[in-house]
């Protein structure tokens, strides 16, 4: 034990050293007495709790700093006793007294002055316990290079030390008063009896053990004052490990955490916690309890409390790639490399990917005189169910440094936008963030597009474009930063694609949102020699090897693109002039094949700002500063690609619907008057004026005669409906 | 013979007794908990239990070495904390109070008798117990403590507890009087579960059984054991503590509900201190020799085939696809990818009210493991099918899907009328969806859900195309003359299942479905070729997951058959499965269809 070796003496001066002197330079080279200054606002009664940052203690003196670690308990109490003996040097002012026991604690020293005669023997109980004089707590902050223990790695050789843990605070109590120091008053003498108390219950002294009753056996029976005593606040909280702390097939542990003082409503239950404290076993009061003494109970004494969310957890992982590193990331192929890592298990879908490589990556801001121009690049996914789309949303989810995960019908009463939530205690209004507010500078990945609320619908439309979401409910009116990238899932309304039908009516979502997505993938499931291949080898040597078959490109671990793609954004690349010439024809260009080719998409000037995003987002990924023509080039083959996925069922849309059901759609139209009956020359009429001959007209009336679902006169000359 | 050792036995003598209680073989010597009424039980005796791990309690920590002090000759002495509860103290003496003492950790496990344990597993098991008291009984009259030493001195004769083994299953049937028959319904069975009722506590089972009993299992030495997850068959031996003053810790955190579930009185919940543990994974005897069973593998095959046929009223394909589903199992999981489940929706069922009833008390005498579900609405709404986390008690409240791997869990769609289905029926329902696309149930934690994984093979009987999705559905096809002579079938069916037969066939469904196998070179190519023609000829009816299924109804036909590798034969059979399966199902749409157009 190197802990009880140590020269306790020798360390309590080396921290009044160290709470004295210790001091940082500050801008412009005046040194800064951190802790001096908290000491003198303690003593002012300005400040309660003294938090002690272990990477200062560190720099002092590290060996110091280990053993604190080591045995915090212990040690603050020493510093507990340092600050006491400190405090009084400084005092710089009178200070008013603040409640009832800064009265009665000034009394008592008045007494102790009065009575005091020097070289007198004292009952050490009749001592002032420091306890009761102490008005203010000390804490400690874990130094920064300590690493979170996971709760279930929290073990017996932990016990007396410096642990930190995170997780999920499921229990609260209420927070108790609870008794530090019992004052007792004897009927008999008056004498005043003092009893700290270390534990959670506590045995009440009964006999006066002051000289005055014990010589006299006077048995002064003791009364506990409750003003003298001395209270803090107590709160216990039970914490749970994240769920993906948890290994494969076992339940979630817990832990349990008591807060002191100051310590204490930090933290309700819900939230994600970061608890710092001393891991301890509960001291038992009744040793003799049989069971009790064989087993005891653990807590962990709080020292901080801090409520993180899931970015911020992510965000002190990645360090700084090295120029090594990168480059040995790129190399040849580095683009397809990247883009096949996303979500490996999912198969194919490559141009897909590289859309959403590009997605985490992003384009660049642009804010000309004032007119923002985002960045961030929108891409909507449909297609027919079972067809990888939430996997491919929850990768990004998990890969991406910020996002949030939805379903268009959120879950919460906040949905996607913002909500203005009334405090049930204090009444207060509060704003609070749905998903979109919470992945500002992220990605938000909502699945279920389609089956969103109306009211986050029009919401979206001004976050899509204008990065921003503006509140006016319940006389809040604000406007909130979201700028976030939109990933999105929209199924078929009628199960699948329907390829007869327009991209609204599949998703039914309107064209004034559907072009606000810079990409939109249409992902079918078809039947392709080659892919089918591809897709059975695949499918059979999972099933053979029991793993994933080999590729020739093996996949980049989720860190390293996260780091990667970290370092891409610090790059903010320009478009040379000489290259907008070749963009300009490009969209032109594509202008024109639209209005040639029946579009089913929305080509518009959106799409040309869609191909500056997409090619910035490229640069990026090179880590150049400059779009070049290649970066162009690509970004329109993706716009292309991902116009094709849906042009593509255009075609066989013409196939399959033939000459005569168009007539016969025809003929339904004209019927819809309510008549029931539609005269042969007008249907004749009609149809030549469309474009089809006659035969083609008697042949279509024939087919749909036979199968009875209208009915020629005798002369040929009227069509009646079958009802 | 039965193998005694009790805890001062153990902590004078230890060398000597843990290489015999190591050897799993001398297990059976060992009393079994499960069927010996705790009554029978004394603390700190050497017994062994066989459950499932329920929950998990955060580790527990204990003093492994204390020292005690008498009070009037002031002798110390030191003394051991592991494997007991409770200090040893007597009124004279008094522990000394000591900083340092060592505190050690231990696994608390809340273990339950398997859930959904057929009749014949457990009066295999209670016959196991009832020998033992035989010949402890005599051998007791003989040398009376001397069983110790006889233990060190007698080598373990093998052969003979191979040969109890084997002749076990004969007894369980014979004694078939005594049997009580296993709950039908899980829902109206509050009233069975007696003894836990009685006390306000419930044992936490996810069906109630009525020979269920629990245990806290505690386990010293975590490290040198195997990890146990949730779920997992456990066969542990260990010494017993049953200090009536467990119940009542007094703890001065925590709720009431709290303590009560995390000390629960000993003698409902026993304290069980591990030396050793194994996990199981299928709970029938084996013989030591399985070359015997692949033998006859197919011979086996063939009669079971033929009284499933005869179930099934004649349909052979059906008793085939049924043979493939009571020996399938998850043997891969990639990326949330389950590979092997295969469950079966048997549609087409004859509108007879007994039929499934029927069907299943044959399945119950072949499997270890099943489960009825009848799908009324009213076990939809009032069961609760996932287990949920009880912050309040600290404990996981059980549902009725925490199962352990390789449980038959038969949903009997045919009881199910229109109705309204309420909120918990609509989640139950997700959850048997879940588990039955993905083979994973989602534990509620209330701030969250977790996912844990199940290798339950599903069964739905229904009379139309079930509501629940399935990997299979299968049409019946009938012959109706056997519809009139349904119950004489049954009585037919059962009483051609009799020893030595059904013990072969409980045996080969069991093997078979742990066996290991191949997916040789050349096949893989096949299956790719096929598939592409398929998907050539199918266009978009034709999926990824077709080709998954095929693969592994490939893999259970060649199972089923006793091979271990799988043959061109096994794959053309498992396509003319499927091709039948298919055309079946066509012609019942084409017959739904017909009848809508004619008006």
């Amino acid at each position: 034990m190197s802990t009880k070796t140590r020269d306790y003496d020798a360390d309590k001066e080396k921290l009044k050293q160290f709470l004295k002197e210790f001091c940082t330079q500050d801008d412009e080279g005046r040194k800064q007495f951190k802790y001096a200054t908290q000491l003198t606002n303690l003593a002012h009664r300005e400040q309660v709790s003294l938090t002690i940052d272990l990477d200062d203690l560190e720099d002092f003196d590290s060996d110091l700093a280990a053993s604190v670690i080591d045995n915090t308990r212990r040690y603050s109490q020493l510093v507990g006793d340092v600050v006491s003996e400190l405090l009084p040097l400084f005092k710089e002012k009178e200070i008013a007294d603040k409640d009832t026991l800064d009265v009665y604690i000034e009394h008592r020293i008045l007494m102790e002055q009065r009575n005091r005669r020097p070289g007198e023997q004292r009952n050490p109980q009749n001592k002032y316990p420091p306890e009761l004089m102490r008005r203010f707590e000390i804490y400690f902050k874990e130094p920064s290079s300590m690493k979170c223990t996971p709760v279930r790695m929290v073990k017996a050789e932990h016990i007396g030390k410096l642990v930190s843990v995170r997780g999920i605070v499921t229990r609260c109590t209420e927070v108790k008063p609870m008794m530090q120091v019992a004052t007792y008053t004897c009927d008999q003498c008056g004498a005043e009896t003092y009893q700290p108390v270390g534990s959670l219950s506590f045995m009440p002294e009964q006999m006066c053990p002051s000289d005055d009753c014990r010589v006299n056996k006077a048995g002064g029976r003791l009364y506990l004052q409750t003003r003298g005593s001395k209270f803090i606040k107590f709160q216990e909280l039970k914490i749970q490990e994240h769920s993906d702390q948890v290994p494969v097939g076992n339940i979630p542990r817990s832990l349990t955490v008591f807060c002191r003082g100051e310590i204490t409503r930090q933290a309700i239950p819900g939230d994600h916690v970061a608890i710092t404290g001393v891991f301890l076993p509960l001291l038992k009061s009744g040793f003799r309890q049989i069971a009790q003494g064989l087993l005891s109970e653990t807590y962990l004494e709080a020292h901080k409390v801090a409520i993180v969310n899931k970015s911020q957890d992510e965000i002190d992982q990645p360090g700084e790639m090295t120029e090594e590193e990168v480059q040995k990331l790129i190399d040849e192929d580095f683009y397809t490399k990247l883009a096949t890592s996303i979500a490996p298990e999912i198969y194919g879908h490559e141009d897909v990917k590289k859309a959403l490589l590009l997605l985490l990556v992003g384009g660049v801001d642009r804010r000309p005189d004032g007119m923002k121009i985002r960045g961030s690049i929108n891409i909507c996914l449909m297609g027919d169910p079972g067809v990888a789309k939430s996997q491919l949303l929850s990768y990004i989810d998990r890969l991406a440094p910020r996002s949030q995960y939805t379903t268009g019908r959120g879950s919460s009463g906040v949905g996607l936008t913002a909500a203005v939530m009334k405090d049930p205690l204090t009444g207060e209004m509060m704003l609070e963030g749905g998903a979109l507010v919470l992945a500002d500078q992220g990605i938000c990945c909502i699945d279920e597009f389609d089956k969103m609320a109306d009211a986050d619908r029009t919401a979206i439309h001004e976050v899509m474009e204008q990065q921003t979401i503006s509140i006016a409910k319940a006389g809040i009116m604000t406007t909130l930063n979201a700028r976030v990238s939109i990933l999105a899932a929209a199924n078929p309304a009628y199960g699948r694609y329907n390829p007869k039908r327009t991209i609204e009516q599949n998703i039914q979502l309107p064209a004034a949102l559907l072009s606000r997505f810079d990409l939109l993938w249409l992902i079918q499931d078809k039947a392709d020699r080659d892919n089918d291949l591809r897709l059975a080898h695949h499918i059979t040597y999972v099933h053979r090897h029991s793993k994933q078959p080999p590729t020739h490109i093996e996949p980049l671990d989720m860190s390293l693109m996260r780091r990667y793609i970290a370092l891409c954004k610090k790059k903010e690349p320009t478009i040379p002039s000489d290259l907008s010439d070749h963009i300009v024809g490009s969209y032109v260009e594509m202008r024109k094949e639209a209005r040639n080719s029946k579009d089913v998409t929305f080509t518009s000037a959106r799409n040309l700002l869609a191909i500056l995003r997409l090619s910035t987002a490229l640069a990026r990924l090179r880590l150049a500063d400059v779009v070049v023509k290649d970066d162009v080039n690509e970004a329109i083959r993706l716009v292309d690609m991902s116009k094709d996925s849906l042009n593509h069922t255009e075609e066989t849309r013409q196939k399959t619907v033939s000459v005569v059901d168009k007539i016969y759609n025809l003929i339904r139209e004209m019927n819809d008057g309510g008549l029931r009956s539609v005269r042969m020359d007008d249907i004749m009429e009609r149809c030549i004026s469309k474009g089809y001959n006659q035969d083609q007209v008697m042949e279509c009336i024939d087919e749909y005669e036979e199968l009875n679902v209208w009915q020629l006169n005798q002369a040929r000359t009227t069509v009646t409906f079958v009802q | 013979m039965a193998l005694r050792c009790s805890l001062s036995d153990w902590e004078t003598n230890k060398n000597d007794f843990e290489h015999v209680i190591h050897d799993p073989h001398n297990w059976n010597k060992i009393p079994l908990i499960n069927t010996i009424p705790n009554y029978e039980l004394h603390d700190h005796q050497l017994v062994r239990f066989r459950g499932m791990v329920q929950y998990m309690y955060n580790p527990e920590y204990f003093m492994a070495q204390y020292e005690v002090e008498d009070n009037s000759s002031k002798v110390k002495v030191t003394r051991s904390g592991r494997y007991r509860d409770v200090i040893q103290c007597a009124p004279n003496e008094k522990v000394v109070e000591n900083r340092d003492q060592s505190i050690e950790e231990r696994q608390v496990f809340y273990c339950i008798t398997t859930p959904a344990l057929n009749d014949w597993v457990y009066q295999q098991e209670k016959k196991l117990g009832l020998q033992q008291q035989e010949t402890e009984s005599v051998s007791s009259k003989v040398c009376d403590a001397t069983t110790k030493r006889q233990i060190e001195d007698e080598p373990m004769d093998t052969d003979h507890l191979n040969q109890e083994a084997s002749s076990l299953p004969q007894i369980s049937t014979s004694s078939a009087t005594v049997q009580e028959p296993k709950r039908f319904f899980a829902g109206n069975s509050m009233n069975n579960s007696g003894s836990s009722a009685c006390h306000g506590l419930s044992l936490n089972f996810p069906i109630d059984g009525s020979h269920g009993i629990a245990c806290l299992v505690k386990i010293n030495d975590s490290d040198s054991l195997p990890s146990l997850k949730i779920n997992d068959l456990i066969d542990v031996v260990g010494f017993l503590s049953l200090d009536p003053s467990l119940a009542h810790v007094p703890s001065s955190m925590g709720t009431e509900a709290e303590n009560l579930a995390e000390n629960p009185p000993p003698s409902i919940v026993p304290r069980l201190h591990a030396v050793t543990l194994q996990k199981v994974t299928h709970v029938n005897l084996l013989p030591n020799n399985l070359d015997d069973i692949y033998k006859t593998a197919l011979k086996t095959k063939k009669e079971l085939h033929f009284v499933l046929t005869q179930m099934l009223l004649g349909d052979s394909l059906a008793a085939d696809y049924l043979i493939c589903h009571l020996i399938s199992l998850v043997y891969m999981r990639k990326d949330g990818l389950a590979l092997g489940h295969f469950s079966l929706n048997l549609s087409n069922l004859p509108q007879r009210p007994d039929y499934t009833r029927l069907l299943y008390s044959v399945l119950e005498r072949l499997l270890p493991k099943s489960h009825y579900l009848p799908m009324t609405l009213e076990n939809m709404n009032t069961l609760s099918f996932s287990p949920k986390m009880d912050y309040e008690a600290n404990r996981l409240s059980s549902g009725l899907l925490q199962l352990s791997d390789n449980t038959h869990l038969i949903v009997d769609e045919t009881r199910l009328e229109a109705g309204k289905l309420d909120a918990s029926g609509v989640v139950n329902v997700q959850a048997l969806r879940t588990l039955i696309t993905h083979q994973i149930v989602n534990y509620d934690f209330q701030y969250y859900s977790k996912p844990y994984d199940a290798d339950v093979p599903v069964l739905i009987l229904s009379e139309g195309k079930s509501l629940l999705p399935c990997n299979m559905l299968v049409s019946l096809n009938a012959d109706p003359s056997c519809l009139n002579t349904l119950p004489e079938i049954f009585q037919a069916a059962n009483h051609f299942l009799r020893e030595p037969l059904l013990t072969e066939i409980r045996l080969y469904l069991s093997v078979m479905r742990h066996s290991d196998y191949e997916f040789p070179e050349d096949l893989q190519k096949q299956a790719q070729e096929d598939f592409v023609q398929m998907r050539q000829t199918g266009g978009q009816n034709v999926s990824a997951e077709d080709l998954h299924l095929l693969l592994v109804l490939a893999r259970l036909v060649s199972l089923s058959n006793g091979e271990k590798t799988v043959s061109l034969d096994a794959w053309e059979k498992a396509k003319r499965m499927e091709a039948e399966r298919k055309s079946r199902i066509d012609i019942q749409r084409g017959r739904a269809v017909q009848p809508a157009n004619e008006p």
